[in-house]
């Protein structure tokens, strides 16, 4: 049930601030999404500013712009490892993001608290005529997943981005079975609408 | 870096099998086995009833082939081996994780009219720690990357049992430790220790190497210099298994012994996927961690030792709670005497020496050390070997 709770506050607070941010047109991430190179996995997400602002800077006798923004983004992940576990993952975040208008990069640092689903297969069966695994047993849990996160990317053009993040997250257990997991992601940030990156991550 | 180099790599640092192969569980993949077929007809005589003389046994009588197999111990199974009775599941006193992808188990029947299935336990640790310094720390991240394999309901044993035995059972002599072989002349000749004499005309050694390496069985011409130094580069160190049954839970699914990447002292729960109630902890002793146990006095001095050890890493836990305990010794069972292979260098043409037929043809090796291209030191890989060396005397 706390579950469901967490949701719907999530929705509550996404659907507040995308009303705040409709008018900038709403950035998406599209990434592939894992532990590891074989433990594929893809994740969306999206991002609305709490407030920006910007600053100057001067560099060899030219002036350049710092965007800076608090952000908050929900995101929605996935990975697996085949024939053995597949994780969900809800996730909201609030992060500090700046972009120099020079190299046009960003970073942005954010902390998150996510809702871990985790399918564990325990058991199966080895077909030993033919080889063939089946007769799964998956078991199921629910996790609290707090983590760290870290993200650098380069603005494309006006509307896309790319960038790679990395997490650092901590799966919460009351089984004494917490674990810490490092999750790296690549992909790109797309905004259709946007007339400025700074619209995007 | 492939599966079989990173074992390779993680022999070279000592690294116990039970981790070696997991850490790259997306590596897992069928084995290429060779196609068991040729024109040999005379008598095969198998020396050793392990994994690897089981399998030649088990191939040479779907092809059909005369052979015997001789084995020095009262029992089939050699390093495989199966308590029951202990606790309210089989426990595998010997090879007991499958490091590989377990459809590998079809492939060693190799018979695709085999209608019975194998339930296997995802082999992965939820809460492992370390105890190192006098401090237990929970190392759970390592729960992201390990991944082996074991069986649910039966043991290694129980499968070569069930699957392979049935066809070769009245083949097997046993209480037969071989002394001396003779490949100088036209046949091959075998005698025991009683005396008893053995011939054909094919002969496939599948002894554990510290059985060549000391130099148990005499052989006429002696065994060449290259296929002895080859013997001599490998480390077979000694191994030791401890299971308890305690009366509670206390303990982690593994605890290693002085760090994640020193896989050579682990404590680990035996029951681990097995719908079991009784709670057994396995311990995993090899190399120079298993030499201070085997200097010790008793078998029981050894389970006070590990008792001790348990109540500091647990609070006392361990002596609380402790049943009942039963020690393997591997080092001490005189036909096997140690371990598994680990090799210390140039593992591809150590490997292609030792299982270089001698005697023209006559004289074959196979076993866990003597897999080409394959996965030495575990249980499928000595079975995988015996496939390798069929086929060559298939084709001689």
């Amino acid at each position: 049930m706390k579950h469901l709770w967490i949701i719907w506050i999530y929705c509550g607070i996404g659907s507040s601030l995308l009303a705040q941010n409709s008018a900038e047109g709403l950035p998406i991430s599209v990434s592939y999404f894992s532990q590891a190179v074989y433990q594929p996995g893809a994740k969306i997400g999206t991002q609305l500013n709490l407030r920006q602002w910007q600053r100057s800077y001067e560099r060899k006798s030219n002036t350049y712009l710092k965007e800076q923004s608090i952000f908050v983004g929900p995101q929605l992940g996935f990975w697996m490892l085949p024939n053995d576990h597949r994780f969900v993952l809800l996730n909201a975040e609030i992060g500090y993001r700046y972009q120099k208008s020079r190299r046009q990069t960003f970073s942005a640092f954010s902390i998150g608290l996510g809702h871990l689903l985790q399918s564990r297969v325990e058991s199966f069966s080895v077909d030993l005529g033919g080889g063939d695994i089946g007769d799964k047993d998956r078991v199921s849990s629910h996790h609290f997943m707090p983590s760290l996160n870290y993200a650098f990317g380069k603005a494309i053009n006006s509307k896309i981005s790319w960038f790679s993040r990395l997490s650092y997250g901590l799966k919460l257990a009351s089984n004494d079975a917490s674990r810490a997991f490092f999750l790296v992601e690549v992909g790109v940030w797309m905004n259709p609408f946007s007339s400025s990156v700074n619209q995007q991550q | 870096m492939n599966r079989k180099e990173f074992i390779k790599q993680f022999a070279l640092l000592g690294i116990g099998a039970p981790l070696m192969a997991s850490l790259l569980g997306a590596c897992d993949g069928k084995e290429d086995f060779p196609t068991v077929e040729g024109d040999f007809s005379g008598k095969v005589l198998i020396v050793g009833a392990g994994a690897a003389g089981i399998t030649a046994g088990y191939l040479l009588a779907r092809q059909g082939i005369d052979f015997q197999i001789v084995e020095a111990a009262a029992g089939f199974g050699g390093r495989v081996k199966r308590l029951d009775g202990f606790a309210d599941f089989p426990i595998d006193l010997g090879g007991e994780w499958i490091h590989t992808d377990p459809s590998i188990l079809s492939e060693l029947i190799s018979d695709s009219s085999v209608q019975a299935k194998v339930d296997i336990v995802n082999y992965r640790p939820q809460t492992v720690s370390v105890w190192k310094n006098n401090q237990l720390k929970k190392r759970n991240f390592v729960s992201n990357f390990y991944r082996e394999y074991k069986f649910k309901r039966t043991t290694w044993y129980g499968f070569f049992e069930k699957f392979m035995i049935p066809r070769i059972e009245d083949k097997i002599l046993y209480n037969r430790p071989i002394a001396s072989i003779d490949y100088s002349a036209d046949k091959v000749r075998a005698t025991d220790v009683h005396g008893n004499a053995y011939e054909a005309d094919r002969m496939l050694v599948t002894v554990p190497i510290s059985i060549l390496q000391q130099n148990l069985i005499s052989f006429e011409p002696a065994l060449p210099q290259r296929k002895m130094d080859a013997l001599d580069s490998i480390d077979f160190p000694p191994i030791l298994k401890v299971f308890i049954e305690f009366s509670e839970r206390f303990y982690p699914d593994m605890t290693v012994i002085d760090g994640i990447l020193i896989q050579e002292k682990l404590y680990y729960d035996a029951a681990f996927g097995k719908d079991a109630e009784k709670h057994i902890l396995g311990l995993f002793v090899i190399g120079d961690y298993a030499v201070e146990y085997n200097e010790m006095a008793s078998e029981e001095a050894v389970v006070q030792s590990v008792i001790e050890e348990l109540d500091d890493m647990f609070d006392g836990q361990a002596s609380a709670n402790y049943v009942k305990s039963v020690v393997q010794n591997w080092t001490k069972e005189p036909y096997i005497r140690g371990s598994y292979s680990h090799f210390q260098a140039d593992y591809t043409s150590t490997i292609e020496t030792l299982v270089e037929p001698l005697g023209g043809n006559k004289l074959f090796f196979a076993g866990e050390a003597m897999v080409l291209n394959g996965d030495t030191s575990t249980v499928h890989g000595a079975a995988e070997s015996a496939y390798q060396a069929i086929q060559k005397i298939m084709q001689s």
